[in-house]
C-alpha cells in the first residue's frame, strides 16, 4: 500500500517571523507554555530581500498533513495508520522506545521513502540521525550546504542560522578540529540556513551536554515560533516536555498518543512501560526561562 | 545565543580561482619544457621530431593526467573515499583488458588505431557493467563493492589472455603496454583520447554541488534536492570517459586520481566542488612532470630501457600515499 501524502491544506495562524526573515527573534519565550498570540504580518522571505522574484514570495501560513495507512521499510511493516497535521508555529517532539518508527516517520515527512514524493528541498530541511560531514568542511562551509536547495550563496541566512546555534564564532573552523557538540551543531545550522517551512531534526541533542542541548531545544521553540513547523525526534523526555509544544507517542509503529506537550507524560510512562511521579531528589535544572537569549 | 568562546581560523586557504590561475601557468610552462626536452637529451629538437614525437607525448601527458586528476577527485568526492580513484571502480582495469585483447588477436599490426579504439570499447564496456552491478539506485558503497567485482574480473580476464598469449613477442608487448607511458604515441592518438577525455572531463567538472551535498551523506543530499543516483551515475560515466579514454592510449598510470585530490586539499580545502577545475590542471601537471622526468632518467641513472611512466608514477605515488595515510586523522 502506498502512503498517500497531503501537501499544504487547511489554514493556520498567521505568521509570526520577524520582517526580514531572521530565524530567531531575540524574544518570544518568555513564557514557554503558551503558543503565542499571532503579531505582525506575514513578512517572512526567502534568502536575501530583494535578491530575485522567487525570493520575495510571501509564505502562506499553512498547514502540513501526513497520513499514510502502511509504511514498509525492508518489506516489513514499521508504520501503519499514521495521520499528523503538522502546524507552523508548533514545536512536535515524537517520542517513544528504540524501534517505534521514529526515524521512519521522519524520513517519510521528509519525502525519502519509496513511494513518497518528494519534497520542495527549499520548504523541508531534514537531519539525519548522527549527521557527519564526509570531508572537513569548515563550519561556514557546512551552514552553506543548506542553501543548494536555493541554489544561491546567501551569506546571511548562513550568518543567521550559525548565530542560532551559537557558533558564528566558529565559523572558519574546521569540523573534525572543533568538539563533536560543536560539529553536531554545525550541521543543524546547515539545516537552519535553508530557511525552510518545516524542519525535521532527528535527535538534534543526542550527544550534546545538558545546558547545550537545553539551549538548542530552546532555539528550537523559537523557531517554532517565529512561524515554522519543527519536527524533533527526542529520546530525552525531559527536554520533549519542557519545551516542545506537543509530543505525538510512538510505539510498534502506530501513533500512541498526540497531546499538548502537558498532558503527554502519561502516555510517555506507559510507552516506555515505566511509572512516573514526582521526583524528590536534587536534579539540573534548565536555566530562568525568562532570560532573553543574547 | 549559546556561548561559545573557542574562535580561530582553521582556514588559511587559497581562492579556488588563484588557484587555478597558478596551475594553469604551470602547466603551460611543463608543456613548453617537455617540448625542449628529449629523451636522455636536452637539445633543441627539429620541426618533425617536434610534431610527430614530442607534441603528441606533451598533450597525451596533459590530457590523460587531467583526465585521471579530475576522476580521482570526483570519485572520491562521490564516493564519500579518500581512497577512491578510477583504478578502484575496475575502469582501468576494463580499458587495459580491451587492449590485451586487441593484442592478442593481433588487430593492431594491421590497423594502428585499433589498440586504442580496444582500450576505449574496455572502457565502456566496463562502465557499463559496472552501473548495471551496482543496480538500479547506485549507492555510493555498492559503486565501490560493483568496481572492486569488476577490477577482479578484468584482472582474471587479462591473466587469462597473458596466459594464452599466443607468442612471446605478444606477450613483451602486452605488458609493456599496461605499465603504461604517453612515449612513441602519434597525433592519432591524441585524436582518438581527447574527444573521450575533454566529454568526460567536462560531465565531471559539472557535479560540483552535487558532490557538496554528498558530503553531508545520500539521505540528507537527497532531501536537499539533489539526485543522487543521477550523480553517482554521471560520476561513474563520467570516470569511464575521462579516465578509461586515458588507459586506451597510455596504459595503466596509477596513482595519479588518487593522489592530485590529496595534494590539493591543505591548499583548496576539502570542500569537493572547490577541487575539481584545479584537479584537472594540477593532474596534467603531475603527469608532465613525471614524463620529464622519465626522459631525464637516462641522464641520470645507466637505463637501457626508457622508465615507463606507470612504473614512475606508483614508484613515486606509493609511498606519497603512505606519507598522506600516517598525516591523516583517525576518524
Amino acid at each position: 500500500m502506498k502512503p498517500r501524502w497531503f501537501g499544504a491544506s487547511g489554514s493556520a495562524g498567521p505568521d509570526h517571523a520577524e520582517p526580514g526573515g531572521a530565524v530567531v527573534p531575540g524574544r518570544g519565550s518568555d513564557q514557554p507554555r503558551r503558543r503565542p498570540k499571532s503579531s505582525g504580518g506575514p513578512e517572512y522571505r526567502h534568502g536575501d530581500p530583494g535578491r530575485g522574484p522567487r525570493e520575495a514570495i510571501e509564505r502562506p501560513a499553512r498547514e502540513i498533513s501526513f497520513t499514510s495507512p502502511c509504511i514498509l521499510v525492508g518489506g516489513r511493516p514499521v508504520l501503519r495508520d499514521i495521520a499528523l497535521t503538522l502546524r507552523p508555529d508548533e514545536l512536535l517532539a515524537v517520542c517513544g522506545p528504540n524501534g517505534a518508527g521514529k526515524t521512519t516517520l521522519l524520513r517519510g515527512l521528509a519525502g525519502l521513502l519509496p513511494g513518497t514524493p518528494p519534497r520542495d528541498p527549499r520548504r523541508v530541511a531534514y537531519l539525519p540521525q548522527n549527521a557527519r560531514c564526509a570531508w572537513a568542511l569548515t563550519v561556514g562551509q557546512v551552514a552553506a550546504l543548506g542553501r543548494i536547495p536555493h541554489r544561491d550563496s546567501a551569506g546571511a541566512p548562513v550568518t543567521r542560522a550559525l548565530q542560532s546555534c551559537g557558533i558564528l564564532p566558529l565559523r572558519d573552523r574546521r569540523v573534525d578540529r572543533i568538539s563533536g557538540g560543536e560539529a553536531r551543531r554545525a550541521m543543524l545550522a546547515r539545516a537552519f540556513a535553508t530557511e525552510p517551512e518545516l524542519l525535521l531534526l532527528d535527535e538534534p541533542t543526542a550527544d550534546l551536554d545538558p545546558a547545550t542541548a537545553q539551549a538548542i531545544m530552546r532555539v528550537l521553540r523559537q523557531t517554532a515560533e517565529s512561524g515554522r513547523a519543527v519536527v524533533v525526534v527526542q529520546h530525552a523526555v525531559d527536554l520533549a516536555l519542557r519545551y516542545a509544544h506537543r509530543i505525538v507517542v510512538l510505539q510498534a509503529g502506530r501513533i500512541a498518543a498526540d497531546l499538548p506537550a502537558r498532558e503527554a507524560l502519561p502516555a510517555l510512562a506507559s510507552a516506555f512501560g515505566l511509572p512516573f511521579g514526582v521526583d524528590p531528589e536534587p536534579r539540573l535544572l534548565p536555566h530562568d526561562e525568562r532570560d532573553t537569549p543574547s | 545565543m549559546i556561548p561559545c568562546d573557542r574562535a580561530a581560523a582553521d582556514a588559511d586557504i587559497v581562492p579556488a580561482s588563484r588557484a587555478v590561475a597558478g596551475l594553469t601557468a604551470l602547466v603551460v610552462v611543463l608543456l613548453l619544457l617537455s617540448l625542449l626536452v628529449g629523451d636522455g637529451t636536452l637539445a633543441l629538437p627539429d620541426r618533425l621530431i617536434l610534431m610527430q614525437i614530442r607534441l603528441p607525448r606533451s598533450l597525451l601527458a596533459a590530457l590523460v593526467g587531467g583526465g585521471l586528476g579530475v576522476s580521482g577527485a570526483v570519485l572520491q568526492g562521490a564516493l564519500r573515499n579518500p581512497l577512491a580513484d578510477p583504478g578502484l571502480l575496475g575502469i582501468t582495469g576494463t580499458a587495459g583488458l580491451g587492449a590485451a585483447i586487441v593484442f592478442y588477436w593481433g588487430l593492431a599490426v594491421h590497423f594502428a588505431p585499433a589498440l586504442p579504439l580496444g582500450g576505449l570499447a574496455g572502457a565502456a564496456v566496463g562502465a557499463a557493467v559496472l552501473l548495471a552491478f551496482a543496480g538500479h539506485a547506485p549507492s555510493g558503497t555498492s559503486l565501490i563493492l560493483a568496481g572492486i567485482a569488476l577490477s577482479a574480473l578484468a584482472a582474471a580476464l587479462l591473466a587469462l589472455a597473458l596466459s594464452l598469449a599466443p607468442n612471446p613477442f605478444a606477450l613483451a608487448e602486452i605488458t609493456f603496454w599496461l605499465l603504461g607511458g604517453v612515449n612513441d604515441r602519434s597525433l592519432t592518438h591524441v585524436a582518438l583520447a581527447a574527444p573521450p577525455i575533454l566529454l568526460g572531463v567536462m560531465v565531471l567538472l559539472r557535479l560540483g554541488p552535487g558532490l557538496d551535498a554528498l558530503s553531508l551523506g545520500e539521505d540528507t543530499a537527497a532531501s536537499l534536492g539533489v539526485p543522487v543516483a543521477r550523480t553517482l551515475r554521471l560520476a561513474a560515466a563520467g570516470t569511464a570517459l575521462a579516465a578509461g579514454g586515458g588507459a586506451a592510449v597510455a596504459g595503466g598510470i596509477g596513482f595519479v586520481g588518487l593522489v592530485v585530490p590529496h595534494l590539493l586539499r591543505p591548499l583548496l580545502g576539502q570542500r569537493p566542488s572547490a577541487l575539481l577545475p584545479a584537479s584537472v590542471l594540477a593532474g596534467a601537471a603531475l603527469l608532465l612532470a613525471a614524463d620529464l622526468l622519465v626522459r631525464l632518467a637516462p641522464l641520470i641513472l645507466p637505463l637501457s630501457q626508457p622508465l615507463p611512466l606507470g612504473v614512475l608514477t606508483a614508484l613515486l605515488g606509493a609511498p606519497f600515499m603512505v606519507a598522506i595515510a600516517r598525516r591523516m586523522p583517525v576518524p
